[in-house]
């Protein structure tokens, strides 16, 4: 019996490992949350509306007018003015600071001398974009708050919190200073850093690769930046000037994102007044976002892999070795090792790491990746997996003691990790 | 482009450190799933946003022990958490909204399995059983993963719960029999039967008859 229990949980085990992976991306958790939280809204509002409902059908009505209110986009407008703003409208300080009201409560100041526009509203927060100064946010926190700023190349994503956003297109020097909440990051080299309350961080591209030209080829002589790889899956890309493709209109920078297509002499203003939302407008990007994965490997084929993907940032590569990985493409294990040569030191070279481990073939090859991803990301997002995943082939391969404490280890720092019914055998 | 960071001043708090904590949501309330109940019953606005995301991996992982790679999951997801949004003023005991969630998920993909029996029973060939990877596209883990599921589709509901939360997901035998909602001789007797019905079953399948006997020489080398 004892037999028969080790096999079937042995073959258990490899099931969940299998399973684990493709429950990885959270694809699934992200596509079902709107859907979840929405109706959960909704059975909260229509609570309250049949409260009121029992004292007056007009009272009924208001909330539903106000219920109604609340899914519509967000309004904003600019103090001193009775009408609202418009949509990509340039906002310049001048000598004075600027203040931006919106609907759900949130509110913006621009420092003097300070440009911004906001390019999107949803029902439920913005997309301001800055092109250049100070700005200040208050963001109301409400469920599923919205927010995301984007300034050059780099995104913050909010959902309710006081920070300021300082952004100098001229030495393409990027701030952000959290007073209250949390943000997330996004951009070259952030790759998800979390800033919180009472934190500040400034990034700077290093002078000697800045403007870094990429190889053109004849037939796709604009950067890709138009389909930016720090764009969230799943959200639009934003077009800035309509012709994102249009040869030698961009700075055609590695990391480049939509900002950037602008020509460095060009005003924000000629930009953002034509500023519209689309979906991403390559073909493999467009596959991709419908997990066609196949496919957008297919379309990178007929555009030619190798060109292709030399132009592209190593975000943006990442980002096509999962797709090859989901795809179980071959091609996957040599793509991970050129994000890892392209990007040394990032956390996407050592999530790469993470990902050559679990595609090698043999469990020594596997191991020594996972050591190197626990070298590089001792707290990233794939550490308690990936300590558990050395405990699962120090033990396979025998290595018993430093199984055991490896295992005291894990024990310690993951006493709830998925692993430590393993760890605990090992340890004992 | 490549930047240099500089943290300009100590840090107030640390960025995540446990892994998952990618969010902001989640990284935003840190309070106990006792402090969770109470929030949400008092109908505090962020609280369903912060216990989707505490748990929707969990429930999203515990669906996929059960029922294996389904077209149907984020309807299912879905289903668990309007199902803990509408009925939490039910649980007695907030320390224990873990154990409730798992309840609620298990007897969620149970429905399922029962609802795909029934049409089955009707003749009506549902697309949603149809395998949604190809056949050439899978990597022999993926290969001996979907067979595994066939052959669990094979068993009664109750064996197949029991083989997918004891022996997949690991659960504890008193959690599986809390998820269940059985005694836990009870659930002993199911596993058994469980046991044995996979071992049956699986060893009329070639790809999995000789992982099964790989397995078994690997542990019977080492002994």
């Amino acid at each position: 019996m004892t037999d028969s229990n080790d096999l079937l949980d042995t073959l258990g085990l490899e099931i969940r490992q299998s399973q684990d992976e493709a429950l990885e991306t959270g694809s699934v958790r992200a596509q079902v949350r709107q859907r979840v939280l929405s109706q959960s809204h909704r059975q909260r509002q229509d609570r309250r509306s049949r409260w009121l409902l029992v004292p007056a059908a007009a009272v009924v009505l208001l909330a539903a007018g106000s219920w109604l209110l609340h899914e519509e986009p967000l309004e904003y407008a600019i103090a001193g003015d009775t009408e609202n703003a418009r949509l990509g409208q340039l906002l310049a300080a001048e000598q004075h600071p600027m203040h931006l009201s919106f609907s759900d409560g949130s509110g913006v100041r621009l420092a003097p001398e300070a440009q911004a526009s906001v390019p999107v509203v949803w029902e439920n927060g913005a997309l301001v974009q800055v092109h250049g100064g100070s700005v200040h946010f208050d963001i109301e926190h409400r469920q599923d708050t919205r927010w995301a700023v984007q300034a050059g190349p780099y995104t913050v994503h909010v959902v309710g919190t006081t920070f300021d956003v300082d952004w100098d297109e001229q030495s393409r020097t990027f701030l952000v200073d959290v007073s209250e909440g949390r943000v997330r990051l996004e951009g070259p080299d952030t790759d998800g850093v979390e800033v919180a309350a009472g934190d500040a961080l400034r990034l700077q591209p290093q002078p000697e690769r800045f403007g870094e030209a990429l190889p053109e080829t004849e037939d796709e002589p604009a950067a890709l930046a138009s389909d930016g790889a720090d764009v969230p899956q799943g959200e639009p890309a934003i077009e800035v000037d309509g012709q994102p493709e249009q040869p030698g209109h961009g700075t055609a920078e590695v990391d480049g994102l939509v900002g950037e297509q602008r020509p460095s002499g060009a005003a924000p203003a000629e930009a953002v007044g034509a500023s519209e939302v689309r979906r991403p407008t390559r073909p493999w990007r467009r596959l991709a976002a419908n997990r066609d994965f196949v496919g957008a490997l297919a379309a990178l084929d007929h555009r030619g892999f190798d060109s292709t993907l030399r132009r592209m940032s190593a975000a943006e590569l990442y980002e096509v070795a999962g797709w090859a990985r989901q795809a179980s493409d071959p091609r996957a294990t040599r793509l991970y090792e050129q994000v890892r040569r392209r990007s040394p030191g990032s956390t996407q070279a050592a999530n790469a790491a993470f990902l050559l481990g679990r595609m090698s073939g043999s469990r020594s090859d596997a191991l020594r990746w996972w050591l190197v991803y626990e070298d590089e990301q001792p707290t990233g997002r794939f550490a308690e997996q990936n300590a558990g995943r050395i405990l699962e082939t120090l033990s396979a391969l025998g290595r018993r003691a430093e199984a055991a404490e490896r295992a005291e280890q894990y024990l310690g720092r993951y006493p709830e990790g998925a692993h430590r019914r393993l760890a605990e055998a090992l340890a004992r | 482009m490549s930047a240099t960071v500089h943290r300009l001043r100590p840090k107030g708090r640390k960025p995540s450190e446990k892994p998952g904590e990618g969010n902001v949501a989640e990284a935003g309330y840190l309070g106990s799933d006792e402090a969770l109940v109470a929030d949400l019953l008092q109908g505090s606005a962020g609280a369903p946003a912060a216990l989707y995301d505490r748990y929707s991996g969990y429930v999203e992982r515990l669906l996929v022990r059960v029922l294996g790679s389904d077209p149907e999951l984020p309807d299912l997801l879905h289903e668990v958490f309007a199902e803990v949004f509408t009925h939490i003023h039910k649980l007695k005991d907030p320390a224990k909204l873990k154990g409730w969630l798992t309840r609620v998920t298990v007897f969620t993909a149970r429905g399922a399995i029962r609802r795909r029996r029934r049409r089955r029973w009707l003749r009506y060939y549902s697309p949603e059983v149809m395998p949604d990877v190809a056949a050439s596209t899978q990597t022999d883990q993926q290969a001996m993963v979907s067979r595994v599921y066939v052959v669990l589709e094979t068993m009664g509901t109750q064996e197949r719960l029991a083989f997918s939360l004891r022996r997949i997901e690991g659960m504890t035998l008193p959690e599986c029999a809390e998820a269940t909602g059985v005694s836990l001789a009870t659930f002993k007797r199911r596993l058994k039967k469980a046991d044995e019905a996979f071992q049956r079953l699986a060893a009329k399948d070639p790809l999995l008859r000789e992982r099964l006997e790989r397995v078994r020489s690997t542990k019977g080398g080492k002994s």
